[in-house]
């Protein structure tokens, strides 16, 4: 009895026991603090930097015109010392008739005209000693897409640059400081007659247009959007009837112009400009293998010139985008079809660009990565376009060295690499 | 370019803690799993020349034991602290040791198994910093084995007057994954940042042919004496994943053991062993490891004097020493130690019986090898007799 009165507590004791042990049987990792002496088989990730001269080949191209005053939102109308800015516009749309009730009636005459434009206050400059934004009748037409302050149209200068002014259609004072307490929005009146002005434009389709200058000394007026309001009277109707139209062919034209691309590489600007360039890197860097290793990073080192000449520095913060091109930019040429992103924006500050050692470090990391684990001739040449994101939204752009440049300035491609792992057995 | 800065030690422990650590299954080609059940693993991991059978896979020759067809299974769970200067870790390892089944046909008896041969699994996890132009990132760095060589193994014994003779052959097989994989956080001083990860993988399989025999006898009905010889073919690892072909080749040691047990009393029963196998040959093959012959003995004493429920159930103890033939080069080698404990029971009227040893022990020694392992193993062995 007595030994089986113990042998009965033993299962109790046992399956504690048991338990004890299996709790600590879990299988977890060793933590260890020195990867020099922790067992298994490890590679390092190391940190290297390709100049264009370690490319098996590297070219690189500045291309512009991808936004132009005619698609950009960059409606400012200056009169500085640095630059001077007018707007162009064509009210197109300027009606002959206009329905009263049931009936399309003729229109007789046209009255109370006046321009209706929306300003940025918060961007716009108004001199202490104000401004008055007048509005001109152009006497030479122009075409949109190709008008600049010393163009009509391609390859037909104005007469005077800066658009061929005729006679002053309206004009308004402004006084600083500008009260937006009220209102963003200016009403700029006809001085002229209302009905000759507009049966004109009405019976031309608003050709030649009409150009809007600021006059005032550091004036800086930014026009978000333009109209024209007037009242017309139809044929047999004595009441006025009110009628606005908006502009077409609405563009910008500055001066100074923009200065072409030289050697360097441009970002930004109007006409805005976007870098192309594609390289072919080398299978191994120094002893160390690229083609098959993991690529943690890469990014396209752009390193800056000096600033651009006033107005065309930068002069707020920029985000650059990177993206793969999809074709040889240097066969296709600007219109090169472009693919996805590349990582995210890096922000261009003007700020930084002046300091010493500056640099813009865009990711290209997915294509590198591809590049590398792509089987042999499959993705030989990386081609790359970086570009303002969005672009066209001010004169502003910056420069960076390109190929052709001292070695100081020539772009470059830093990575982050770890090389396959050589497992082998002990 | 780059450096890297070590900022593990704050997160482990003193800054003092940089010796490896090692677990002992990253040594060499792993530890050597010995194919013990439960009830030999409790005698101090003897295993031979047991009265009363065992289904330990030591000698072929003992396969004469049982009486009737015998299926076993035994299951060896450890606990282990992974020791370095003023710091343990505790992990734990699981093995499938040996899956036996026996059927006596007459004079003679045949036998299948399936042993864990040598241990390979362990995994390991650092904590470091990467500084460089694109920012620093902060990574978990893990590197792990995953395998093992077993083996599987077709016996035959016989009765030849008062001797069991066996032999066996035994294919060595299985594989080993090695697996390397670096994940990196967001950049220290911008969370918008980030690099991508690394990682590796390697597979290797492992084949080779180990042939043995064996011998016991019973002298009068109180003891049991058994002793076995084996040889191996080189054991060969071919590297079958992606990347660059490779074939390893590794001597495998001649092994020999000895050993039995005796009845002291009507109640007790005492047992010893003693083997030998000369891994030094291994060595030569060995590109970042040192290998050295390995002797091993133990003794135990088994009590069968209590009863659940009318059932016996054995009390035992023993103790163990083992050389482990892999350690680091420049080290001396590893031996390892341990008192074993366990109990037996037997159910169905001898139908089944299930066993329990429980080993704790030392593995290596910190100052002399640089590696030091305490555990605590379970052994569970469950025998299904006449199945």
């Amino acid at each position: 009895m007595n030994a089986v009165r113990t042998g009965v507590r033993w299962p109790i004791l046992l399956a504690a026991g048991v338990s004890l042990v299996a709790i600590g049987c879990t299988e977890r990792a060793v933590l260890e603090v020195d990867s020099e002496t922790a067992p298994g088989q490890s590679t390092p990730t190391t940190e290297i930097e390709i100049p264009v001269q370690g490319m098996i080949s590297w070219r690189d191209t500045t291309y512009t015109g991808y936004v132009v005053p005619l698609t950009s939102p960059y409606r400012v109308v200056n009169d500085s010392a640095d630059v001077t800015s007018r707007l162009l516009a064509r009210f197109e749309t300027i009606p002959d008739s206009i329905d009263v009730g049931t009936i399309q009636q003729p229109i007789e005459a046209y009255s109370s005209g006046r321009f209706r434009l929306l300003v940025d206050t918060a961007t716009s400059v108004i001199p202490e000693a104000g401004l008055e934004l007048e509005v001109f009748a152009l006497t030479r037409a122009y075409e949109e897409r190709d008008a600049t302050w010393s163009l009509a149209a391609l390859d037909e200068p104005w007469t005077e640059p800066g658009g061929d002014l005729g006679e002053r259609i309206g004009a308004l004072r402004i006084d600083a400081p500008f009260d937006s307490t009220t209102s963003d929005t200016l009403f700029v009146p006809f001085e002229v007659s209302t009905d000759s002005v507009l049966s004109n434009w009405a019976s031309s389709d608003g050709e030649p247009g009409l150009a809007i200058r600021a006059v005032g000394a550091g004036s800086s007026v930014d026009v978000r959007a333009l109209a024209v309001t007037f009242e017309v009277k139809p044929v047999g109707q004595d009441s006025l009837v009110p009628a606005a139209r908006s502009p077409a062919g609405y563009t910008v034209i500055f001066d100074p112009e923009t200065p072409p691309p030289g050697q360097e590489s441009r970002i930004g600007g109007l006409p805005s400009s976007r870098i192309y360039l594609d390289f072919e890197l080398p299978e191994t860097w120094e002893g160390l293998q690229l083609k098959g290793s993991t690529i943690n990073a890469a990014s396209l080192i752009f390193r800056p010139v000096a600033p651009p000449p006033v107005p065309f520095r930068l002069e707020d913060p920029l985000e650059v985008i990177s993206y793969q091109l999809l074709a040889d930019p240097f066969e296709v040429g600007p219109k090169t079809p472009i693919g996805g992103v590349l990582g995210p924006p890096d922000l261009l500050d003007p700020e930084d660009l002046t300091e010493d050692d500056a640099e813009l470090q865009l990711s290209i990391t997915p294509l590198v990565l591809i590049w590398s684990f792509a089987p042999a001739d499959s993705l030989d040449v990386l081609r790359i376009g970086v570009q303002a994101s969005p672009e066209g939204r001010s004169l502003g752009f910056w420069e960076f060295g390109s190929a052709e440049d001292v070695t100081s300035l020539q772009p470059s491609v830093r990575m982050l690499v770890t090389p396959r792992v050589p497992f082998r057995l002990p | 370019m780059n450096r890297l800065k070590l900022v593990a030690a704050l997160l482990v422990g003193s800054a003092s803690t940089l010796a490896a650590q090692a677990p002992v299954t990253s040594l060499g080609l792993g530890y050597p799993v010995a194919p013990l059940d439960a009830r030999a693993a409790a005698l101090g991991g003897t295993g031979l020349g047991l009265i009363g059978g065992t289904l330990s896979g030591r000698n072929p020759a003992d396969m004469r034991g049982f009486a009737r067809p015998t299926l076993g299974i035994t299951y060896a769970p450890e606990a282990v602290d992974v020791k370095s200067p003023g710091e343990s870790q505790t992990t734990g390892r699981s093995r499938l040791a040996i899956v036996q089944a026996v059927v006596p046909l007459r004079e003679w008896t045949v036998g299948l198994s399936f042993t864990a041969g040598l241990d390979q699994d362990w995994s390991v996890s650092l904590r470091d910093t990467l500084q460089s132009s694109f920012g620093d990132f902060p990574f978990d760095e893990r590197r792990e084995h995953d395998g093992g060589v077993s083996m599987v193994t077709l016996g035959l014994a016989r009765q030849i007057g008062d001797f069991s003779v066996g032999i066996d052959g035994s294919l060595l097989t299985g594989s080993l994954r090695q697996t390397f994989f670096r994940r990196f956080e967001v950049a220290v001083d911008d969370p918008g940042r980030g690099v991508g990860s690394a990682s590796g993988e390697a597979r290797f399989s492992w084949s080779g042919f180990r042939a043995r025999g064996g011998i016991a006898t019973a002298i009068g009905t109180r003891v049991r004496l058994s002793g076995q010889i084996g040889i191996s073919t080189d054991l060969k690892a071919t590297r079958d994943s992606a990347g660059d072909a490779a074939t390893y080749e590794f001597d495998m040691p001649l092994e020999w053991s000895v050993g039995g047990s005796a009845r002291l009393a009507e109640n007790l029963l005492a047992s010893a062993a003693v083997g030998y196998a000369d891994w030094s040959a291994t060595a030569d093959a060995l590109e970042g490891g040192a290998a050295s012959d390995v002797l091993w003995f133990g003794a135990g004493l088994e009590y069968v004097g209590f009863e659940v429920f009318g059932a016996k159930m054995p009390l035992r103890a023993g103790f163990r020493r083992s050389d482990l033939p892999f350690y680091l080069p420049g080290e001396a080698q590893l031996s390892e130690t341990a008192g074993t404990f366990g109990i037996g029971l037997e159910v169905g009227g001898g139908r089944a019986a299930f066993d329990l040893g429980v080993e704790i022990g030392t593995r290596g020694d910190l100052e002399s090898s640089s590696v030091e392992e305490g555990f605590r193993r379970l052994s569970l062995s469950m025998a299904l007799l006449q199945f």
